[in-house]
């Protein structure tokens, strides 16, 4: 589960269809499905846009396997293509308001309620579920946050990709990626912090954890 | 301190993991003995803890087996490309003109058992005809009545620019045509029974239709049929293509098409003349579907057949339209506009696309360019309906014609659905389509029934049985043929053509019948166009409109056997390479 392993099975895939070839891009797909519809149920806050968001990616991602070298990560590659697309789609759901079922445009309640259902969707560990208010309160910070911090925040501290990682991703310089991770890390906190002092967004928070 | 001040910089890194060697040492040594950046560690951790910790999502099993399809899909797509990228233009013989043969009776019959036909075709007019239900069902049809409707027929040598002085559809109430059976009669046997695409019921024998020459009984869509394979000069084909001169006998199609042939602008384009102002992209995609539905695909021989040439130049200038940013056919002057132009537009070139692919003519048409574009203005399209589901709280010029739009959206991603070729599309959409639908039943419910048999026969599956709507609209479109919104009457007749013909109670021969007859009486004798002189509001008609969903509606039955050919030949090709290696 290296990501060498990662890296030959991509290359597999690459030299053909069907067969082995698709064998091996299955099996990419079952470790990084999970990965990767969260990403986007976290960019979103909508399950099945999340779902029709990571279809799209492995398609992309299987149309391209000829064309794979393996002279970077394969994180990098799909998360590459992960974040090009959803920029195409949150493109469109900029134009068109009505789309927007997960970005910022929505009301709060509407978002808090999608949450919560995402949430509630999934199995999470206890410790999980009273953490769902201070959760929410960090989505509604991260939202806050201007695109280039929340970039780096989804991709090297909620995703933990190594900083060379997301600056390939990203095509900003190593030090950039630093720079905003402090940024945004340092913003994160004085808004959680302010949102914990107003008992905002959450009104029924009663204190906190941290 | 200024080693906590110094340090407390990387302390983010070192919470995310991120660094190494001396420097991790260096914080470790340090958090090792000050209090207060272990602190500052605890803080950033629950803050990192926390931005981790969202819920987990988890696909599903359904998410897997609809992601190895579309995968499927790519698979049977590269192949379909290295194929067509192998073969030469020689080889390429399968043309849409030999194609037609399998419309012969004998094969005919085998493709109405394999009850593809229907659907597929269905599809096709259905998109057409949607968005003329989606105008009847408006209301927008009793806007202006004819002017005078017991005048003689309409004679009009001015090109028919203007509105005809004139028309005299038939009033023909629901009650009818002495001539005929009863109207009643023949909506009982339209609307009665299972409306289920026809590749669930018994090949009925009458499908074989006798030759021209031999006059008969056949119904009126096999006499049409056979009038245009006589007369119309069928291109697509490489080896042996019919002759190039004009039949000399004109058919309400012809000259219907060559009165587009004459109004077409010198950039290929048509002009939305009395419909709505800015509707040029939305006119000419009309145009061009009446042209691909009689197979003038844009690729035969240009310079000696004006039909073609028209073609090839609404193709070009159709694509020229195309956003590069998000795959848009751009054009019209508001939301409702654009969507339809848009949702139009992709109609026309997918139509024309998957013919020329079906007759392998790869080698001499860059089909897998276009492709390309057709599959990203699909994209878009599924974006517009999604945009419909809730048309009037996002953009209040969504919800003009909403109806209207989401038929044609619905019906053009149902055949890039069903017709053969590979599509990438959403697997959720056509769930969407359904929801869309259902939204917009109680306002439009004509036009959404008709769309929903017409959806449900492309995808060969039974339809829901006859209800009250379904009534109304055979009804509307039987009681008075040329003056019925033109799509509604369209979307009507495909889904007629899909689900009732072959059927061995006639009614939809009686339907077909009346259809000719109806129209014909607002066809101008000399100049060809149809008008009934009516304007719709739904994007106002106009003659261009009218004239192109007069070709639409007569040939019906003959696309509805185009694109049953078509599949057949399109899931060939690609069950050559659906079996994967082990």
């Amino acid at each position: 589960m290296t990501a060498n392993d990662d890296r030959e099975l991509m290359l597999h895939a690459g030299q053909g269809a069907g067969g082995e070839a698709r064998e091996a891009f299955d099996t990419l797909v079952t470790r990084w499905q999970g990965r990767l519809l969260t990403f986007f149920v976290r960019q979103c806050g909508d399950r099945e846009l999340a779902e029709d968001c990571t279809q799209e990616v492995f398609v992309r991602l299987y149309k391209a396997r000829d064309r794979y070298t393996p002279d970077a990560q394969f994180s990098t590659f799909l998360f590459t293509i992960a974040r090009h697309y959803w920029i195409d789609v949150a493109r469109s759901r900029a134009v068109r308001p009505d789309l927007q079922r997960g970005l910022g445009s929505d009301d709060q309640d509407d978002r808090e309620d999608r949450l919560s259902r995402v949430a509630a969707a999934e199995p999470a560990p206890p410790a999980q579920v009273v953490q769902t208010d201070d959760l929410e309160r960090m989505h509604a910070a991260l939202a806050r946050l201007p695109e280039p911090l929340r970039d780096v925040v989804r991709l090297g501290v909620i995703e933990a990709l190594p900083y060379a990682e997301v600056s390939a991703i990203l095509s900003i310089p190593i030090g950039t990626v630093k720079s905003r991770v402090h940024a945004a890390v340092q913003m994160l906190r004085t808004l959680m912090s302010d949102a914990h002092a107003t008992g905002t967004p959450l009104r029924r928070h009663e204190g906190g954890r941290t | 301190m200024s080693g906590c001040d110094e340090l407390r910089g990387l302390l983010i890194d070192h919470v995310l993991g991120q660094t190494e060697g001396e420097e991790a040492a260096r914080i470790a040594g340090h958090l090792a003995s000050c209090e207060a950046c272990r602190g500052e560690e605890a803080a950033l951790h629950s803050t990192v803890g926390m931005l981790r910790s969202g819920p987990r999502a988890l696909p599903t099993p359904e998410f897997r087996k609809s992601l190895a399809q579309r995968l499927d899909a790519v698979e049977r797509r590269e192949r379909h490309v290295a194929r067509r990228r192998g073969r030469t233009a020689a080889e390429a013989g399968l043309t849409l003109w030999k194609l037609r043969l399998l419309r012969s009776p004998g094969a005919r019959i085998k493709v109405a058992a394999a009850l593809l036909p229907f659907v597929l075709g269905g599809a096709w007019w259905v998109v057409h005809s949607m968005r003329s239900a989606e105008r009847d069902d408006d209301k927008v049809i009793q806007v202006t009545p004819p002017k005078d409707r017991s005048a003689p027929p309409l004679v009009d040598g001015s090109g028919g620019r203007g509105v005809p002085d004139r028309l005299q559809p038939p009033p023909a109430p629901p009650s009818g045509d002495p001539e005929d059976t009863s109207s009643k009669a023949i909506v009982d046997q339209l609307v009665s029974g299972d409306p289920s695409p026809l590749d669930r019921l018994p090949v009925p024998a009458p499908i074989e239709e006798p030759k021209v020459a031999e006059g008969g009984s056949s119904s009126a869509s096999d006499v049409f049929r056979q009038r245009h394979d006589l007369e119309l000069p069928r291109k697509g084909g490489g080896t042996a293509p019919p002759p190039v001169a004009p039949a000399p006998a004109a058919t309400p199609v012809t000259r219907a098409l060559d009165w587009l042939v004459r109004t077409q602008r010198s950039d290929g384009s048509w002009a939305p003349g009395d419909g709505e102002p800015g509707l040029d992209t939305g006119t000419t995609a009309l145009a061009l579907l009446a042209f691909v539905s009689e197979n003038c695909l844009g690729v035969g021989d240009v310079a000696a057949d004006p039909r073609e040439r028209a073609a090839a130049a609404a193709t070009r200038w159709l694509f020229e339209r195309q956003s590069p940013s998000d795959g848009a056919f751009v054009g019209g002057s508001d939301a409702a506009a654009h969507v339809f132009c848009h949702a139009v537009s992709t109609l026309a070139l997918l139509d024309r696309h998957v013919r020329l692919t079906a007759a392998g003519r790869g080698a001499t048409a860059d089909l897998v360019g276009e492709h390309d574009r057709i599959e990203r203005a699909l994209a878009r399209l599924e974006v517009d309906l999604e945009r419909l589901v809730r048309p009037s709280a996002n953009d209040p010029a969504l919800a003009r014609c909403a109806g209207q739009n989401a038929a044609w959206a619905a019906l053009t991603l149902a055949t890039a659905r069903h017709c053969g070729d590979a599509f990438h599309l959403k697997p959720t959409g056509a769930r969407l389509t359904e929801s869309v639908l259902e939204r917009l039943r109680n306002e439009q419910p004509e036009l959404v029934v008709a769309t929903t048999h017409a959806v449900d026969a492309m995808a060969a599956r039974a339809s829901t049985p006859s209800d009250e709507a379904w009534r109304r609209a055979v009804e509307k479109v039987l009681g008075d043929p040329a003056g019925i919104e033109p799509s509604l009457r369209f979307l009507v007749a495909s889904a007629l053509a899909a689900t009732r013909r072959g059927r061995v109670d006639g009614g939809y021969a009686d339907f077909e019948r009346r259809l000719e007859k109806g129209l014909g009486s607002i066809q101008s004798p000399q100049a060809g166009f149809f008008d009934s002189g009516r304007r719709w509001d739904c994007f106002g008609g106009g003659t261009v409109y009218e004239t192109s969903l007069g070709v639409l509606s007569l040939s019906v039955a003959a696309r509805a056997d185009d694109f049953a050919a078509m599949r057949l030949r399109l899931e060939k090709l690609g069950g050559d390479h659906t079996a994967r290696p082990k």
